[in-house]
C-alpha cells in the first residue's frame, strides 16, 4: 500500500483541525485519538484499527471536528485524490460504495438528531 | 414519533439544476469550501450521476423491505418519499436516503419496514457486486469501510 504514508503524532498533538480543508484520510495503526469540538470539548475517542477523516473522500469538504492524539499515535495517511485513485483502481464501484456509506452516515446522523 | 416528519432529504430539484459538471467546476469547489454546498449534497450529486448503477421505480404502496428480511440490494433514493416503520417509530425519508447498505454489507436483516409513499425512483446497489469488490481489498481499505459501517449501525 505505497499510497499510504506512515506519520507519527505526539501525545496532545492536533492531527487535523475543525474548519480546515479535508485533504487526507487516516488509518489509525497504533494508539488512539480523540475528537474535539470547536469549543474544545472532547466528544469521542477513535480506537486503534479504525479510520478517521473519511470526509476527505468528499474532495473539497471541510473538517467538522478536530482530532488530537491521545498518547503517541502512528497513522497511515493518504491524500484524498490518491485515496479516490486507489479505490478506483480496485473498482469504480468501490468509490460508489464509499460515497453511499458516507451518505447513509449523514442520513443516520440526521435521523438521530431530528 | 410523528410519522409525517421527513427526517432526511436533499433538495434534489435545486441540485439537479446545478448540472452534472458542477462539482468539478470552480464554482462547485468554492461552494463546497464555503460550506454553502453540504457534504451530503455533494455525495448525492456524485451518486445520482453515476453511470454504473441501474435505476428502478417503486410504485406507491410498494414494500421495499420488511422487518426481518435480508437485503439483496441497497437503494439510493433519487426522488420520492419512503415511510420507515421500526417498532414504535415511524418517519419519512426523501431524496438522498440510503436504504440497507451497511446492513446488507454485514448480512444483517432489516430492523425496519420501508414502504414507498409516492413513486420512488432509486439507484440499485446489488450486494453480489459489492461482495465481489470487497473480497479483493487490502486490509487498510477494508478497515476504512468497516469503520463507516460500524458508525452507521451504532444505536
Amino acid at each position: 500500500m505505497s499510497e499510504f504514508k506512515l506519520e507519527k503524532f505526539l501525545d496532545g498533538q492536533f492531527i487535523c483541525k475543525s474548519g480546515e480543508p479535508a485533504t487526507h484520510l487516516y488509518f489509525l495503526q497504533e494508539g488512539e485519538v480523540e475528537l474535539v469540538s470547536a469549543t474544545g470539548q472532547v466528544f469521542g475517542v477513535i480506537p486503534q484499527g479504525q479510520s478517521f477523516g473519511e470526509a476527505a473522500i468528499l474532495r473539497g469538504g471541510i473538517r467538522g471536528a478536530s482530532v488530537r492524539a491521545k498518547g503517541d499515535v502512528v497513522c497511515q495517511v493518504i491524500a484524498n485524490d490518491q485515496a479516490v485513485e486507489l479505490l478506483t483502481s480496485y473498482s469504480p464501484l468501490l468509490v460508489v460504495i464509499m460515497e453511499a456509506l458516507l451518505l447513509q452516515l449523514a442520513m443516520n446522523n440526521s435521523i438521530k438528531h431530528a | 414519533m410523528n410519522e409525517n416528519v421527513i427526517k432526511f432529504s436533499v433538495d434534489f430539484e435545486s441540485l439537479g439544476k446545478l448540472g452534472p459538471n458542477f462539482l468539478q467546476s470552480k464554482e462547485g469547489q468554492d461552494a463546497l469550501a464555503s460550506g454553502s454546498l453540504k457534504g451530503h449534497d455533494r455525495l448525492f450529486m456524485s451518486l445520482a450521476s453515476s453511470s454504473i448503477l441501474n435505476t428502478t421505480l417503486f410504485i406507491p404502496g410498494k414494500k421495499i423491505i420488511e422487518t426481518g428480511e435480508l437485503f439483496d440490494d441497497a437503494y439510493l433514493v433519487l426522488n420520492g418519499e419512503i415511510q420507515i416503520t421500526q417498532k414504535d417509530k415511524s418517519y419519512k425519508l426523501g431524496a438522498g436516503s440510503v436504504i440497507g447498505l451497511s446492513e446488507g454489507m454485514v448480512g444483517l436483516a432489516s430492523k425496519f419496514t420501508a414502504t414507498a409513499i409516492t413513486s420512488v425512483k432509486v439507484k440499485i446497489i446489488p450486494f453480489h457486486r459489492v461482495d465481489a469488490v470487497i473480497k479483493v481489498l487490502p486490509p487498510e481499505l477494508r478497515a476504512i469501510l468497516v469503520t463507516i459501517i460500524k458508525r452507521n449501525l451504532a444505536p
